[in-house]
């Protein structure tokens, strides 16, 4: 699995019109983390945002330029991604010629900013849309640079920029194009360093299974017996909701037993299916908000009749899963405050602000970005 | 180098009790190896990062928890030598180049030592001195988990050491040295990266103090091919549209011969041999006259 | 003499010389009206330099700094010169980096070089 160190800072800008495209590069040309870039250095930027950004509104009417800043010491690793739905480039060969050789028709300027651009790749499908990534590598005094508090709690963490590692793919697979999100935080009873609870997600068939486990109690006991849980899922994974809580029943027979809650979200159908047992919640936010309902019951010591409960799941909506370490009340109250943030700052912030303090507390988040 | 080894014990307070413990200690928990290994995989398992560096590669995997059974058995054997600390520094090398954060190192320092405490003290009959193993395993587990330290902040303090070395030498002191005339001592290598540097000072420095003309000294300039050439004229190019003429100077004969002999056009950029010519004919473009 | 604006340009004749002012909104459609205008006034006012002042624009990509580039060639072929003044570092770093095509540029560093430059380009 390819390393993506996630970007010390972030901004997306929505490209509908001229006013938007003037909007994007004033705000580059101010964006806070620059402080410190040489005016030049932020103007090449900039005039790349302007570049990719009106080919937007020339060629697909809307679409996304996201801004991603790598910070290390010395310098600053600078992603321009441009994503439209538009028609797409039948030859992006002849697209990349210079301006006068493309015979006169208005070129796309994507080869200046080849050449401006440290690299430089095109994803384009006929009919789906284009995506343009371009990376500017930015040198800065090191004794200028006020590093940013992310880049110094993780300076160890930091790995060199590969660009050959990183493509366009990789890319792809992030935020915009792959519009799911889905977030996570596990947080032990206070105080304890093992938490009873796990909160798992795993890519199967035709979408994701979500698991939630709430050990009975909390410590190292819970612990091993939802990681043991979590193994198991592992192994079994699929959408067959049904054969998993039952095996996962098997398992827990003569252990302190658990809550536990399943859900699978099939992409293709656009819909999200959940079984639950004991105190585990599954709630989807959207217009008309849907709860799901958990059986009453421990796992390994009393089996309830299952019924799967499906609901409809759409872009724009939001599905939290969680355990009772969280309350139910305050999430249902609360929870669409954050809906505009992405899927972990979500989740770090509910458990923050409403994790209870005697229990473990963990949530999981499931966004579909529109 | 024993002098050296033996300062750091002393540090540490290691004395030969407890290297006897600790190796009495190992022959007690030898049966307890493979259980170690699986309870403490067990705890990087849920750890993020487990997911990061091993994600689903088993071979990968197997491959490091052999390592750590070497490793533990070296830790029990205690024999504090050259090739004892050699391998820890060893460790701090990889940890260091895949950039495995401290915090999970030291976690996992951690947790070994509970594992292994919690493993004495599971022992029928009770060992004799277990307070005193304790101390001397935990004494020996610091000790180890400082060579580590020490390597990997060694190679980081290196690594920032490299990245401060590399922007100056790219430190590019453009100056005044008349009104509205700029001067370029140009050193070392000018590659895209230097000249987009070159550009980023020297344009601003242009439109700051609105002068006129830009000289770019190349004595100091290792060697001019077609490459170095590129980057010459990009720069002039740049200057010129900003209204500001630039002269080239510092072109020894053995430079003059290397550009004609490429082929090279410097198309209508001034060139001189030396910086006093270069000057001069700088002051005649701002029209200030010199009385010789 | 006199002064003309539309949307994001201002121009105005001084004897030959006519200077536009472009204030940093350089949709297509007003470079395109914009060339228009500059090459009719050309003609019509007997005007023998064009003075670009891109002294508010902050970013020019490739695509809006060829459309200039093209009406400069056409003003040069009737006989006019052009000279821009106020373009920024930034913007200037930018068109060398990105390889645009600077032939027919000149470049003035403020109003006063202007005349400076003017004769230099007669005299060549």
């Amino acid at each position: 699995m390819s390393k993506l160190t996630s970007p010390t800072a972030y901004e997306r800008f929505l490209i509908a019109g001229h006013i938007d495209l003037k909007i994007a590069i004033r705000r580059t040309l101010n964006w806070q983390p620059f402080n410190g870039v040489s005016d030049v250095d932020k103007s090449l930027v900039s005039t790349i945002v302007s570049e990719l950004a009106s080919n937007i509104i020339k060629y697909a009417q809307s679409g996304y330029v996201e801004l991603r800043l790598y910070e290390f010491i010395g310098r600053l690793d600078v992603e321009v991604i441009a994503t439209d739905k538009g028609p797409g480039i039948a030859d992006i060969e002849q697209a990349m010629q210079d301006y006068f050789s493309s015979g006169g028709t208005l070129g796309l300027g994507l080869s200046g900013v080849k050449r401006i651009a440290n690299s430089f790749e095109i994803q384009s499908v006929l009919g789906q849309g284009t995506t343009v990534l371009a990376r500017k590598r930015i040198n800065i005094d090191p004794s200028k640079q006020v590093l940013m508090p992310k880049t110094l709690s993780h300076l160890s963490k930091l790995e060199p920029w590969d660009p050959v590692r990183s493509s366009v793919s990789d890319v792809l697979k992030s935020r915009w194009v792959n519009p799911f999100e889905i977030g996570l935080r596990i947080r032990p009873y206070p105080g304890q360093i093992d938490s009873g609870d796990q909160v798992l997600a795993l890519p199967v068939e035709e979408g994701y299974l979500l698991v939630i486990v709430d050990a009975t109690g909390h410590g190292y006991e819970a612990h091993k017996v939802a990681l043991m849980l979590c193994a198991a899922v592992r192994e079994i994974a699929s959408s067959n909701l049904p054969y998993i809580m039952n095996s996962l029943y098997q398992l827990a027979t003569g252990t302190i037993g658990a809550a536990v809650g399943l859900a699978f979200f099939n992409i293709n159908k656009r819909t999200v299916c959940y079984e639950g047992i004991g105190n585990t919640s599954f709630i989807v936010f959207r217009d008309k908000k849907w709860r799901a309902v958990s059986r009453d019951g421990v796992l390994g010591q009393r089996l309830p009749t299952f019924s799967e409960q499906s609901t409809s799941f759409n872009p724009g909506d939001m599905a939290i899963m969680f355990t009772d370490g969280l309350s139910e009340s305050l999430i249902n109250e609360k929870a669409t405050l954050f809906y505009l943030q992405d899927a972990n700052t979500i989740a770090n912030h509910l458990i923050e602000v409403y994790g209870k303090q005697h229990d473990d507390a963990s949530c999981m988040i499931l966004k579909w970005n529109r | 180098m024993d002098k050296e080894i033996k300062k750091l014990k002393d540090k540490f307070n290691i004395i030969s009790h407890d290297i006897e413990l600790v190796r009495e200690a190992g022959q007690l928990l030898k049966g307890f190896m493979p259980a170690f290994i699986e309870s403490w995989y067990e705890w990087l398992s849920v750890r993020e990062e487990f997911s990061i560096f091993f994600g689903s590669n088993i071979g990968n995997l197997k491959r490091v928890q052999a390592q750590q059974n070497d490793y533990w058995k070296a830790f029990f054997e205690a024999n504090i030598n050259d090739s004892y600390i050699k391998e820890r520094r060893y460790i701090g090398q990889m940890h260091a180049r895949i950039n495995l954060p401290n915090d999970i190192y030291f976690a996992g320092m951690s947790v070994a030592l509970q594992l292994w405490m919690d493993g004495l003290r599971a022992i029928q009959p009770k060992p004799d001195h277990l307070d005193d193993m304790a101390r001397s395993l935990s004494k020996h587990i610091f000790f180890d988990a400082f060579l580590v330290i020490d390597e990997i902040t060694r190679i980081h303090n290196y690594r920032l050491a490299e990245s401060s070395k590399v922007i100056m030498e790219m430190s590019t002191p453009v100056t005044p040295i008349w009104e509205g005339i700029l001067l370029l001592p140009l050193l070392g290598i000018l590659d895209s990266s230097r000249t987009q540097d070159i550009m980023n000072k020297t344009l601003l420095k242009i439109s700051e103090t609105r002068s006129k003309v830009f000289i770019l000294d190349i004595s100091g300039v290792a060697s001019v091919d077609t490459a170095v050439a590129n980057q010459l004229i990009k720069i002039t190019k740049a200057t010129q549209l900003m209204g500001c003429e630039a002269i080239i100077s510092g072109i020894s004969p053995a430079i003059a011969r290397t550009i004609v002999e490429l082929g090279i056009n410097v198309g209508e950029v001034k060139t001189t041999s030396t910086l006093r010519d270069a000057f001069e004919i700088a002051l005649k473009i701002i029209n200030v006259h010199i009385a010789h | 003499m006199y002064n003309v604006s539309r949307s994001g340009v201002s121009m105005s004749v001084m004897k030959d010389r006519l200077f536009v002012t472009i204030q940093g909104d350089l949709v297509q459609e007003t470079l395109s009206v914009l060339r228009t205008d500059l090459l009719e006034r050309t003609q019509v006012d007997r005007i023998n330099a064009v003075i670009f002042d891109l002294s508010a624009v902050a970013v020019l990509d490739l695509t809006e700094f060829n459309m200039l580039h093209q009406t400069v060639l056409m003003i040069k072929l009737m006989g006019a010169e052009t000279i821009f003044i106020g373009l920024n570092p930034g913007i200037v770093a930018f068109l060398v980096l990105a390889g645009a095509d600077l032939s027919g540029m000149n470049t003035a560093s403020d109003l006063d070089d202007v005349d400076r430059i003017l004769t230099k380009l007669k005299n060549h």
